[in-house]
């Protein structure tokens, strides 16, 4: 990344206005991303910038009217400067995902790329990716989706995607369980966008209660922190979850709240009993 | 101060793309306002200035221009490699690259995927920005990718604190060569500088900051691990109408009224086993026998632990 975003901005900046000559410094300041009076310093700047010797006659020409900007006088910064390694690995990556829904143009642009990169880059896409727009489509049409989850299918109202530690969560309503429910979209197994479209029902009670459970650690204990983000007290949403992840943990963790060890034993028991039989 | 410093690299980078022959330096401190003290600070100013431009994917040409002597370098920058070039575009593609930068939006990357947009938008190309369709979204970023990214690019050994099995930190310097992803994690393909044994680290596990060092290193061609194909087979029970997510993936062989016969392909022993413990007791493994033991030794485990 650079390390002097303003100075990219300065020289990404003289382009970028010859390509929309008469645009609007509250615009400009929205596509770059900072304030107004920013980019202002910035166009201050580059006014004074030219060709050696810096007579009128050499410098930029900037002109300002009414908020709206147009150059000339920019023969050398008017292309846009060359990818860096950085970011031709990010296109790369970004033209995996789009190959991944069957773009051939995306292959081939990706592989143009690849010629430019000096080290090697390759990205998987996981189906949370693909999921994340769909369920971002939903939400604007207001449809239902049919989502599995921890192996339970269920239809859901969705209302918004919010990021917490690096994971997505869906905050939606679960025509099943008729109340909210959130889920870790990572975790969603198959969804699918249905073609009706629906509300959620005004009175539904307030967002579904977190539980919290406390655990003891016996070894692995990266493992354990990265299933539960914590090796003491946890948060959680669905006993099924808890239950499953201290059963796939093999006895690495432990619980102590009585009524979850009831259900983990319970389970465990039963399953041993299969391999008795 | 530091809007002078941008001026005057602003002020270099014009001059070295305007001049047709190469400039010495003391040409370009003639020329280019700023580089002011003694002959070493001004030196010094125009070697960082250098890596500055550098990190912002500008390269300037050397070239020995004393016919006698080698000491005397010149200095220019080549449209030609200044110019952002992928050969022709059409419409479609610069729209397609747009969209594929969009996949970063509001992740560690997000400003690389700015700025390659908007001198997407700078190259005159006709394509309607606004009119993009919803980009696929990136799902999990980590906070390090960028600065590994940039370790990757620099060829330079790197110091990292990586966590173990037990969660404890091991310190260690490494060679990066390359950056994949799979199921939603990012790994770091690099080489170990104490037994030169090449590995994968995972990026969420690399705890705090990266530690850059002066120390280069060769890179030569790098091929990163391969995905991990499913490599063990196992014969199971479903329960019916349990489990669809394993279902699905199932070969099914035959079933009755309680139970589903079936193959299922896992990627290694450690996910069958855990796989199949967590949808415990609607899952039973029939083979192999080495999934078999693990699974009934954890499940002996766990009834110990939990009473």
């Amino acid at each position: 990344m650079a390390n002097n975003p303003r100075l990219a901005r300065l020289i990404d900046l003289v382009p970028y206005i010859s390509n929309h000559q008469g645009i609007s410094i509250s615009v400009l300041a929205d596509k770059f991303g900072v304030k107004k009076e920013e980019i202002e310093k910035d166009l201050w700047l580059l006014y004074m910038c030219g060709l050696p010797g810096q007579t009128p006659l050499e410098l930029m020409e900037f002109q300002f009217e009414d908020g709206f900007v147009t150059v000339r006088n920019a023969e050398e910064l008017k292309s846009p400067r060359s990818l860096t390694q950085t970011e031709i690995a990010a296109l790369i990556v970004g033209l995996q995902v789009l190959e991944s829904k069957g773009s051939g143009t995306a292959l081939r642009l990706k592989e143009k790329l690849t010629k430019q990169l000096s080290g090697a880059i390759s990205y998987q896409p996981s189906p949370s990716d693909l999921h994340i727009s769909e369920i971002q489509r939903a939400i604007q049409g207001n449809n239902v989706l049919r989502i599995s989850y921890l192996g339970k299918m269920r239809e859901v109202i969705p209302f918004e995607i919010y990021q917490e530690n690096q994971s997505n969560y869906l905050r939606s309503y679960c025509k099943v369980a008729q109340d909210r429910r959130t889920f870790n979209v990572a975790r969603i197994e198959t969804l699918e966008v249905l073609a009706s479209t629906e509300l959620a029902p005004n009175s539904v009670p307030s967002e579904s209660n977190r539980f919290e459970a406390t655990i003891k650690t016996h070894r692995e204990a990266r493992r354990v922190r990265e299933t539960f983000r914590t090796n003491e007290t946890i948060q959680y949403f669905s006993t099924e979850w808890l239950v499953g992840e201290v059963l796939a943990l093999a006895g690495a963790v432990e619980v102590l709240d009585p009524k979850l060890r009831a259900q983990i034993s319970v389970r465990a028991k039963a399953g041993l009993s299969l391999y008795l039989q | 101060m530091a809007s002078e410093k941008n001026e005057r690299l602003v002020n270099l980078t014009i001059a070295l793309l305007a001049t047709k022959k190469f400039l010495t330096k003391s040409q370009i401190f003639n020329a280019v306002a700023g580089y002011e003290g003694s002959p070493e600070a001004a030196d010094r100013m125009f070697e960082r200035d250098k890596d500055e431009l550098r990190s912002l994917g500008i390269q300037i040409e050397m070239k020995s221009i004393d016919p006698l002597f080698d000491d005397e370098l010149g200095y220019r920058i080549l449209p030609e490699r200044y110019r952002f070039n992928l050969g022709e575009l059409t419409s479609e593609e610069v729209s397609l690259l747009a969209l594929a930068s969009q996949t970063w939006t509001e992740s560690a990357l997000q400003d690389v995927a700015r700025s390659t947009s908007l001198r997407l938008e700078s190259l005159g190309i006709n394509s309607d920005f606004s009119e993009l369709p919803l980009a696929p979204v990136i799902s999990s970023v980590p906070e390090n990718l960028a600065e590994i990214l940039d370790a990757i690019e620099s060829s330079k050994i790197i110091e990292i604190q990586y966590l173990n099995r037990e969660d404890n930190i091991e310190k260690k310097a490494i060679e990066p060569l390359g950056l994949y992803s799979q199921k939603s994690r990012w790994y770091l393909f690099a080489r170990d500088t104490a037994n030169g044994g090449e590995r994968s680290y995972r990026l969420d596990r690399i705890d705090g900051p990266i530690k850059r060092t002066t120390k280069v290193f060769k890179k030569d061609s790098v091929t990163l691990p391969t995905s991990h194909f499913p490599n063990i087979e196992t014969l199971v029970n479903i329960r019916r109408d349990n489990v669809p997510s394993l279902l699905d993936i199932a070969e099914i062989i035959s079933e009755d009224d309680e139970w589903i016969n079936c193959k299922i392909q896992f990627e290694s022993i450690d996910v069958a086993v855990a796989q199949i413990l967590r949808y415990t007791p609607n899952i039973v493994v029939l083979q192999p026998i080495s999934v078999v033991s693990e699974v009934t030794k954890a499940l002996n485990e766990l009834v110990r632990l939990h009473g």
